[in-house]
């Protein structure tokens, strides 16, 4: 029996270009480094011979000099011997990262345990045999697979247990576009069903960033660290899988949470001005005293009126601060309340200001680019007129 | 409030003048300088300038001849009528009485009145001349922007505007300040273009927007670059597969076709090597048909020449015999001949014989006569050497030689005669001295002649020099006589004479000789005597030779004739016979001569003949030997026949195997295996080069797409497109919260100004009405209205198209008749306020304006005061408004 931990899509070097901040961008890259070590734990606490990469530790074919030197570092610190295979993010060839000379000088420095498995050759360990899948390419339409459809190619294992070493897409499980790429879906197939499912023990993939078993013996490992939010609950990124295989049985696969940077999902919609205070309420309860170490998608939607949007708004710019990343979709739309209209347009005192609320009121009602702006204007002037003794 | 009457005293230029004001219009009247402006000012001071005071106002209107200024001022105000009386100076006094009510005194009285007239405290220091300013348009300043004016009263027209403009509320201080606020935050934010200004939040959010999309847009054109370095990686990758595939293949069939081209080859030389064999064999073959041919041609040739030596050889014998005949004729011939010419030979030895013995006579008889000859010529000679002798020992006197020395004898006597005639005789008579001459002593008697220059001494006594002749004449003589002398002594000597006749008897002498001698010499002559010696000595000899020629010829015959003439006879005879010999000898010789031509051209034509046969013969032999050269090559005709069967069975042979070779490089296909070959050399050629190319671009690509490390293409791409998306979203939200404040700053405007129309319509409308008056039915005036105050005043002309002109653009004329037009409309406003009516004063207002528009004034100023409008109107030229039909002062010049 073999044990070892079966990883994928560390993704290092990711720019995480959406958070503005630079200082709050450079923790969230750190920790993708970071999440390293916390593989190695749980290395150790599962006694694993060796360390699987199924593609994507670096996000670039093009990493730089220190995000390669962080990496070779960090695997260098492991005890253990890592296999990797090219992924589509980081693959093989003259463009990708593996034949860059520097690379291979921190490696041979930094990792010499860091083995990269460039060739879809067998490679023999005591007790299993590699049957490492690189992708040569960005976009690769031929199945990484294709060579292993000959059973008499497994079979040089003989009695060793058979780990094939895979990276892409299987029946609509993949690597799925996240917020600053877009792929095509034909390309990077991993078609298994054409592979004898009883020449292999263990079918470590990688590109599917939540963990996930898609066949009996194959899995999708994800990403140990998030690097998105996730699409729906059932995806359960931020894990390692410890493994134990042994020839002609099924493997038991262990998920092991690695992740510590949370990313956290939420959609509310107004139907009243006082619903901005219980969405205070509520982050207050997600958050509680944590700061930078959470990032946010919220959606908003529904009306406010004049007031509660002010609040709103004030509201959003101190959580933006504490959290690494605030991705807002305000959708929200201003509803003058009964009391707003009339403090704006029954101003008999002030005829001039009532006949301006009144244009900007009608013109807010036309639902065009140019409400926007109306509405804005309407803000603007509510502002000034109840507080006049501040600016516009 | 209407102006009644007007009293001044002590003010400046005026001692006491006093006006009486129409209800509507005045005309005040005057030329310069008469007080004209000093009296609106006074008017205008009494109203508003507090009567105690010692202001600059107050000491300006100090009058010229002393005294305290006042004003005395009658107006009404509605029904009520006031009296007004100002003394002004430090201890000035006020009154104020209202006609039928109490009068009022001092600061009570400037109080009332102030409120009176303008509704507030009495007005301090500078704003005073402010008051009223709309009614009184002081002289220069009629064209000023009368909107100012308004503007301080905007209070009072903006009530009344709008009680006029019913529902129009006026803008609230909130109003005011929210649209100045947004305005300026407006104005703050974007330029008057529209743009954004520099500096704002939007402006650096559009910089930044640019700046996010350049950069954006480097970042991609990088990855592009790499993208297209790892394409042409690719893509060589993929040409260096496909071509090695393709080189493969290639070498493989260029293995094949060498294969076929070496065989190709082989054949190609088989070929030639049969070909050549063939050639050789047929070579042969043809050759040796010819040989057989020449053979032939050979031996007809050679039976040819056989045939033709017969007759040349039996003409050759006929011939010989011929020429041997001839010779043999030919030599007896000249045997015959040579008897002839021995017979003349005899012939002429006779002959000569005969003629020596004829010439010997002959020279013989010649020496005897020669001998003679010489004997008369000696004794001739003789004598001619004798008488030579005998001339020879004559004097050699001449005929010339005679004549001189009968001169010179002639010469020296006459010289002598010429001494005698001169010498001197000195004869000693008796002496007792001794008398000598020279050294001679003459003795007493003794006469000595002298001729020469001789010293006569007398003893001691005396010497006495006689010069004969007188001196030196007698010297001369005696020289000449002396050279005379001895030269015709010296002649007779010379020639052996004696005398002078003796030389002419032996003149006489020579000259007879001389002719005999002559004489003789010519005889000598005559008789060749000179030649004579030699002729005696030839006719000798040639007796001698003819002598021994005939001795020499005798021993040739005996008998001689004995003498000359038989030996003539003898000489014809033997002549004859020679001559006769000689022609036989010549006749001999011609026969001879004839057979031996004869006997030469037979000999010749043998010798032809022998020739012409000997090369027949030496063309036969040589015939003969070719032939037999070649029957020895090639055998006999037997043998060439044979060989000529083998050869054309061999040709046969070789020409079907080179048939066989040629068919097998048809079925390999030469031509095409070559042209094959040479194609695929090529295509081998450009392939490696176009792999070799390959290579080189994939090493270029591989060398382009080495990351330097220092950063990751990637990585920045999507920095920048989210920096970029960021920029876009926060250049949206600037430019949405800069258009919200332009939107309020424009809507605030545009209420405004609506308000503001609404408002100021009724003072528009009272404008248009003064308008049409002096431009026309469509001429209208603007006015806005800004905060409190009154802007922007337009005039539109009609047939302008609506375009307004600013008041400030309008010429100096039209300035002035606009600002009058709005000032009465202001008036005619605020009139309300004070009873319905308002003076308002022109003081020279129309300086600018010309005759013509001065009369269309004069209908506006009408309707002002039908309007209710109290006129006052001060010109110089009051025949100007003359058509007004106002009530006329005029001010008198104040006194000097």
């Amino acid at each position: 029996m073999i044990r070892f931990l079966h990883t994928a899509d560390w993704q290092i070097g990711k720019p995480f270009a959406g958070i503005a901040d630079a200082h709050k961008r450079v923790l969230v890259q750190q920790e993708r480094v970071a999440v390293i070590a916390r593989i190695g734990a749980a290395a150790h606490q599962y006694q694993a011979s060796f360390i699987l990469v199924a593609g994507d530790l670096f996000d670039s074919p093009t990493p730089t000099q220190s995000m390669v030197s962080a990496a070779c570092a960090a695997i260098g610190k492991l005890p253990l011997p890592v296999y990797v295979i090219p992924g589509n993010h980081d693959h093989g060839g003259p463009a990708g990262p593996w034949e860059q000379p520097f690379f291979l000088k921190e490696q041979d420095a930094l990792a010499p345990n860091l083995h990269v498995l460039l060739e879809p050759k067998p490679l023999a360990l005591p007790g299993t045999m590699l049957f490492p899948c690189p992708l040569q390419r960005r976009a690769q339409s031929e199945d990484a697979t294709a060579w292993l459809r000959d059973s008499q190619v497994a079979d040089q294992a003989g009695e060793r247990a058979r780990l094939l070493l895979a990276h892409g897409s299987t029946q609509g499980f993949g690597g799925e576009p996240d917020d600053e790429e877009s792929r095509s879906a034909a390309v990077n197939r991993l078609d298994l069903d054409q592979l004898d499912a009883n020449a292999f023990d263990y079918f470590a993939l990688g590109d599917w960033h939540g963990m996930k078993q898609v066949l009996p013996k194959a899995w999708y490992a994800g990403t140990p660290e998030l690097d998105r939010f996730p699409k729906g609950a059932d995806q359960q990124p931020g894990h390692c899988l410890a493994v134990e295989v042994e020839r002609g049985r099924d493997p038991v696969v262990t998920p092991v949470p690695t992740g510590r940077l949370r990313w956290l999902q939420l959609e509310r919609q107004f139907a009243e001005d006082a619903a901005v205070d219980g969405l205070r309420n509520e982050l207050e309860t997600l958050l509680q005293q944590r700061a930078q170490e959470d990032l946010l998608r919220l959606e908003l939607d529904g009306t406010l009126g004049l007031a509660a949007m002010g609040r709103l708004e004030n509201m959003l710019e101190q959580w933006e601060a504490r959290l690494l990343r605030l991705k807002l979709q305000n959708r929200v739309q201003l509803a003058p309340t009964e009391e707003e209209l009339f403090t704006l347009t029954q101003r008999l005192g002030d005829p001039l200001t009532s006949r301006v609320a009144a244009l900007l009121i009608e013109q807010t009602r036309a639902g065009d680019a140019a409400s926007e702006t109306a509405s804005l204007a309407l803000r603007e002037l509510y502002g000034a007129s109840t507080k006049p003794e501040t600016t516009a | 409030m209407k102006l009644v009457r007007c009293t001044i005293r002590n003010y400046r230029v005026h001692q006491e003048c006093r006006v009486e004001f129409d209800p509507q219009r005045t005309l005040i009247g005057g030329s310069n300088e008469c007080g004209k402006s000093t009296l609106v000012e006074a008017i205008h001071r009494a109203l508003f300038l507090k009567a105690k005071g010692n202001t600059e106002y107050h000491r300006a209107m100090q009058p010229h001849r002393g005294g305290q200024p006042e004003v005395e001022l009658q107006f009404a105000l509605g029904a009520q009528r006031y009296h007004l009386q100002k003394c002004f100076g430090t201890n000035g006094t006020i009154s104020l009485v209202p006609e039928g009510g109490q009068g009022l005194n001092g600061d009570e009285a400037e109080n009332a009145l102030a409120h009176l007239l303008t509704g507030a405290d009495p007005a301090r220091g500078k704003q005073m001349l402010e008051q009223w300013s709309h009614l009184w348009v002081w002289q220069g300043l009629s064209g000023s922007d009368p909107t100012l004016e308004a503007s301080r009263h905007s209070t009072a027209l903006f009530q009344y505007l709008q009680e006029k403009g019913g529902a129009a509320a006026v803008q609230s201080g909130l109003d005011a300040e929210l649209a100045a606020r947004f305005r300026e935050a407006a104005d703050t934010l974007f330029r008057q273009n529209g743009q954004p200004k520099t500096g704002t939040n939007l402006d650096a959010a559009i910089k930044n927007a640019e700046l996010t999309a350049q950069r954006l847009e480097k970042a991609r054109q990088r990855l592009e670059a790499a993208d297209q370095h790892l394409r042409e990686y690719q893509a060589a990758e993929k040409t260096i597969q496909e071509n090695s595939r393709s080189l493969e293949t290639l070498r493989r069939q260029k293995r094949d076709i060498d294969d076929r081209v070496r065989q190709v080859h082989l054949a190609r030389k088989q070929e030639e090597v049969q070909q050549r064999q063939w050639q050789e064999v047929a070579a042969k073959r043809a050759d040796l048909i010819s040989q057989q041919e020449r053979i032939l041609d050979l031996e007809t040739r050679l039976a040819k020449h056989r045939e033709a030596l017969e007759p040349l050889t039996a003409q050759e014998s006929r011939l010989q015999q011929t020429a041997e005949e001839a010779r043999r004729k030919a030599v007896k011939i000249a045997r015959e001949h040579d008897q002839a010419t021995q017979a003349v030979s005899q012939a002429r030895q006779h002959r000569d014989l005969m003629q020596a013995v004829v010439n010997r006579f002959e020279k013989h008889a010649a020496l005897s006569n020669l001998t003679e000859q010489a004997h008369q010529a000696e004794k001739l000679q003789k004598e001619a050497a004798e008488l030579q002798e005998s001339l020879a020992r004559l004097p050699e006197i001449t005929e010339s030689r005679l004549k001189t020395l009968r001169s010179l004898e002639n010469e020296a006597a006459t010289a002598q005669a010429t001494l005698d005639a001169m010498a001197t005789a000195i004869e000693v008579v008796a002496s007792n001295e001794p008398v000598q001459l020279e050294d001679q002593s003459i003795q007493p008697g003794e006469t000595k002649i002298i001729t020469d220059a001789t010293e006569l001494r007398l003893g001691n006594f005396a010497r006495i020099r006689i010069r004969p002749g007188g001196g030196t004449t007698l010297e001369d003589a005696r020289r000449r006589q002396a050279n005379s002398a001895r030269q015709f002594s010296e002649s007779l000597v010379q020639h052996g004479l004696h005398t002078i006749d003796e030389a002419a008897e032996l003149l006489r002498r020579r000259q007879h000789q001389e002719t005999q001698l002559t004489a003789l010499r010519h005889r000598l002559k005559q008789e060749r005597g000179d030649t004579l010696s030699s002729r005696l000595e030839e006719a000798k000899a040639a007796a001698t030779r003819a002598d021994t020629d005939l001795q020499r010829r005798v021993e040739l015959f005996a008998d001689l004739p004995p003498d000359l003439e038989s030996a003539s006879q003898a000489a014809r005879k033997a002549d004859d016979a020679l001559t006769k010999a000689t022609q036989q000898e010549a006749k001999a010789k011609t026969l001879k001569e004839t057979e031996s031509h004869t006997a030469e051209s037979a000999a010749e034509r043998l010798e032809t003949h022998r020739r012409i046969l000997a090369e027949e013969r030496a063309s036969a032999s040589d015939w003969q030997a070719r032939h037999q050269l070649l029957e020895e090559a090639s055998g006999n005709n037997e043998a060439r026949l044979k060989q000529l069967e083998l050869l054309t069975e061999s040709e046969c042979d070789a020409q079907k195997a080179l048939e066989a070779t040629r068919q097998n490089l048809d079925k390999l296909g030469a031509d095409q295996v070559e042209t094959d070959s040479e194609r695929l050399t090529r295509a081998l050629i450009q392939l490696e080069a176009a792999l070799h190319e390959a290579h080189t671009r994939r090493a270029v690509a591989e060398a382009n797409l080495r990351s330097n490390g220092i950063d990751d293409p990637h990585a920045d791409y999507a920095a920048e497109s989210a920096a970029d998306t960021a920029a876009r979203e926060h250049l949206a939200v600037e430019q949405r919260k800069a258009d919200a404040i332009r939107l309020l700053a424009d809507l605030f405007s545009r209420e405004q100004r609506a308000l503001a129309d609404q408002f100021t319509q009724p003072l528009a409308e009272a404008i248009q009405g003064y308008l049409t008056c002096l431009f026309g039915p469509e001429a209208r005036a603007n006015v806005t209205v800004n905060e409190d105050a009154f802007s922007g005043l337009e005039l539109v002309r009609p047939g302008q198209e609506g375009a307004a002109i600013a008041f400030e653009q309008l010429s100096g004329g039209a300035k002035e008749q606009v600002a009058a037009a709005m000032r009465l409309a202001v008036a005619e406003v605020l009139a309300a306020g004070f009873g319905g009516s308002l003076p308002v004063i022109f003081d020279d207002a129309f300086a600018y304006s010309d005759p013509e528009r001065v009369q269309t004034l004069q209908r506006m100023l009408d309707r002002a005061a039908e309007r209710g409008l109290q006129l006052i109107i001060l010109t110089c030229n009051p025949a100007d408004y003359a058509a007004l039909g106002a009530r006329q002062t005029m001010l008198s010049p104040p006194a000097p």
